[in-house]
């Protein structure tokens, strides 16, 4: 009985959780006599996580095409030839990520290779946001795949440790998007990043700050979270290599590397890391961008293609309730030099009338240079959530009449689709559009 | 061309000109100004392309010709020489010498043929106007110019006959509106709806200062010329249509409320120090006999004034922007200044009361 310690407990099948006395960790759950539990004597206490979503890209496409399930998958390709992401299959034969295209193809020829959609990636990486963001509002995104979260404080808004919010909303997100996600739970950023590495997928790995400096002693020094490629090789180079280097370093000595950072690294290296979560500032600009099947020169083509983007871009303003008093052009020339041009407004706006106008003057001087492009795009900035209305806009005012009418179209085109109203601009282009496809 | 002329009246009518030439020039000559001595005459004329002035003054012609330099060169050299200095100008060679006591200056000049032609097209509309009702006209509406170039029809004051048959001077940026009236003079009758270009009235106004008397104007449908004393100034017409001002003008607003327009202006500056830089908004907060204007920001601080008014309306709130509420109370020329309201939401009336010659439009914003 004098061994008996009580262990922290939290059953990944169940979903129990609490303390066991035992001699030793226990190996099954209590409950349910599941093997897969985690047990950790900090279990409770750890607040800081980080999520990663495993083999993101890939995961959705095998979410939305069962028939790849068991098939290796590689996303990307695509202009520049690289994989975006590997499914776990794919990894067995060493594909990673970043790898070129035809490397991984060699090493696993039978891949199926897939062109990524980006934009339905976002429309997933927001869901799964919007999942984390249930638990706490301190979410921090690095990346379109991954997050810390900072769950200080939510014990009794959850009624349960995070440890427990977290595997639940595992599970959650799991059910609702069809993606598995890696969980890293720790004392602090540093730790957590580390800690969803060590157990994918759909994994819960937990680092404690009392074993933080033990653990990381053997670890490269690239593991720490925040030291970039050229401060590794500085390191390297100066004999640092594991994280017990650092720890043992001088710090004066270290300070010739490092500079600057030099406690902060150390301090890492240790497991111990201040930095908060901070959670991604509102957008600071809104745009949208189309990149052409063909350059495109003709001040009249490049109109049509800013009206359609002023469209989307003042209904993405109008669902989000912003409005932007700088509005910027860019258009990339077919040399792949990119120009922008920016208009201030007087006032802030979320009109595509409004956009369009501005858009046009900026792009007329542009359209003169005998210049092709590839690529246009209209974004606003200087984003607030103040609707100033002006005189023009009241009353019959020469800005009420489109306004009224930018509305009405906006309503019908969001209960019976795009193609239901649109200016005579695009209609009379998607004629000609039509009869250039025509063979006769 | 050779001529003397003493500083002082060299430097003002080229204090006159130098004005309308931009400071950078893509058409080096315009960049300078041209000079014309003739029977006992210089006259001087700038332009920007788009506006012209012109004007002329007694000097010692010993030849006469015609030449063009930097406007602004000529203009530096005029003020930095000494008071009461005897300057002698003489072009040769394609440059001009000007000397002055133990001073001399050399510049270059261009050929006036290179110079582009002065429109004198015909302006069918006559009229004259005093030099203070011009300048009525301007100081009551040129604040409400909008600078916003993608609206390029509300860059200038709209000067029109309006439907009472008045002469009409009206300027909006879309957030308030300014619009002040006159008993239309005679021969004007016909003129057209003009919008006068915001450098325009600018210049003129200058020009105005410091005359006082009779100014004639000439209108046609692109262009308009003014001219006093020895000065004519000739401005292209904005071509574009004036919004129709007249829906935006509030008429059945019934909540009235009077306040004086120094204490009113004092407290509205001393509660904008607090809202917040970006949107300057100011609540007023109107009950029988008491305004009270309050401001706060995101930072949690926040500012309260109450005013005694004239006010027998329903409990209201509505937000202006401080800068506005500033302009347009300094612009009521008397004591008092009175609002009429409607609602939260909908444009104000601000006059002095009483005053039917000018009236402002102002939007509210949302608090």
């Amino acid at each position: 009985m004098d061994d008996a310690k009580s262990f922290a407990v939290l059953c990944r099948e169940c979903g129990v959780a609490g303390f066991v006395g035992a001699p030793k960790p226990p190996a099954d759950c209590v409950v349910c006599q599941s093997r897969n539990i985690r047990s950790h004597p900090e279990l409770f206490d750890l607040t800081i996580a980080h999520i990663d979503c495993d083999a993101f890209y890939a995961s959705i496409e095998k979410r939305d095409h069962p028939d790849l399930l068991n098939k290796p998958v590689i996303v990307g390709g695509g202009d520049r030839g690289v994989v975006a992401a590997a499914c776990y299959i794919a990894r067995q034969y060493g594909v990673r990520s970043a790898m070129p295209a035809w490397q991984a193809l060699k090493r696993c020829p039978d891949a199926v290779v897939i062109k990524p959609r980006m934009a339905h990636y976002t429309k997933v990486s927001r869901q799964i946001r919007d999942h984390m963001l249930s638990l706490t509002p301190l979410v921090q995104s690095l990346s379109i795949d991954e997050a810390f979260l900072d769950l200080s404080g939510t014990q009794k808004y959850h009624k349960c440790s995070p440890a427990e919010a977290l595997m639940r909303l595992q599970k959650h997100i799991y059910a609702d998007i069809g993606i598995t996600v890696s969980i890293g739970l720790g004392p602090n950023k540093s730790l957590a990043k580390m800690a969803s590495d060590r157990d994918k997928p759909n994994g819960f790995f937990v680092i404690g700050a009392a074993e933080a400096e033990t653990w990381l002693a053997p670890q490269p020094v690239s593991v720490l979270f925040g030291i970039g490629k050229a401060t590794i090789k500085k390191l390297h180079s100066a004999g640092y290599h594991s994280c017990a280097d650092l720890v043992a370093a001088n710090e004066r000595h270290l300070a010739a590397v490092l500079g600057s950072q030099t406690r902060q690294i150390m301090a890492l290296a240790k497991g111990i890391d201040q930095r908060p979560v901070t959670p991604e500032r509102a957008a600071k600009s809104v745009s949208n961008e189309t990149t052409f099947s063909r350059d495109l020169s003709a001040f009249t083509d490049l109109e049509a293609a800013l009206e359609r983007l002023c469209s989307k871009l003042a209904k993405r303003l109008k669902a989000s309730q912003l409005t932007g008093a700088t509005v910027t052009l860019k258009l990339k020339r077919s040399d792949h030099r990119i120009v922008t041009r920016s208009h201030s407004l007087e006032t802030p706006t979320d009109k595509a009338h409004i956009l369009f106008d501005v858009g046009r003057r900026l792009l007329v001087p542009e359209t003169k240079k005998q210049l092709s492009y590839r690529l246009l795009g209209i974004g606003v900035s200087h984003l607030d959530h103040l609707t100033t209305q002006t005189l023009f806009e009241y009353n019959g005012g020469v800005d009420d009449k489109r306004n009224r009418l930018e509305a009405a179209m906006d309503q019908l085109q969001s209960k019976l689709g795009d193609r239901i109203i649109q200016s005579g601009r695009q209609f009379s282009r998607q004629q000609s559009d039509n009869a250039d496809d025509d063979p006769a | 061309m050779k001529l003397t002329i003493d500083r002082m009246s060299l430097l003002r009518p080229l204090g006159h000109v130098q004005s309308v030439v931009e400071r950078r020039n893509t058409i080096p000559i315009l960049a300078n100004v041209v000079l014309r001595a003739e029977d006992g005459q210089l006259s001087l004329t700038a332009t920007d392309m788009d506006m012209d002035i012109a004007t002329e003054v007694g000097c010692a012609v010993a030849t006469s010709g015609t030449a063009t330099m930097s406007a602004h060169m000529l203009y530096d050299i005029a003020r930095k020489l000494p008071d009461g200095a005897e300057v002698e100008l003489t072009v040769a060679d394609g440059h001009a010498s000007i000397s002055a006591g133990r001073s001399s200056f050399r510049l270059p000049t261009l050929p006036v043929e290179d110079f582009p032609a002065i429109s004198s097209s015909d302006l069918p509309v006559n009229f004259t106007l005093t030099a203070a009702d011009l300048r009525d006209l301007i100081d009551a509406t040129r604040f409400a110019i909008s600078t916003e170039e993608t609206r390029y029809y509300l860059n200038g004051i709209y000067f029109h006959k309006a439907e009472d048959g008045n002469l009409c001077a009206v300027a909006t940026d879309g957030h308030r509106l300014a619009l002040t009236r006159q008993a239309l003079p005679s021969g004007a009758s016909q003129m057209p709806s003009v919008i006068l270009p915001r450098k325009a009235v600018g210049e003129l106004r200058k020009l105005l200062d410091d005359y006082d008397g009779e100014v004639s104007v000439g209108l046609s449908e692109t262009r308009a010329e003014f001219g006093f004393g020895t000065v004519r100034l000739t401005s292209k017409l904005i071509d574009g249509t004036f919004p129709d001002y007249t829906r935006v003008i509030p008429a059945g607003n019934d909540r009235i409320m009077q306040v004086d327009a120094a204490s009113f202006s004092a407290a509205v500056d001393r509660v904008s120090t607090i809202s917040s830089e970006k949107s300057r908004s100011v609540k007023m907060g109107l009950k029988p006999g008491t305004l009270t204007l309050s401001a706060s920001n995101t930072d949690a601080s926040s500012a309260t004034e109450e005013l005694e008014v004239t006010y027998d309306g329903p409990e209201m709130d509505i937000g202006f922007n401080a800068r506005y509420l500033l302009d347009i109370a300094g612009q009521v020329n008397n004591d008092i200044v009175e609002f009429a309201l409607a609602d939260q939401g909908s444009p104000s009336l601000v006059r002095a009361p009483g005053d039917d010659a000018s009236l402002f439009v102002l939007m509210p914003m949302r608090v």
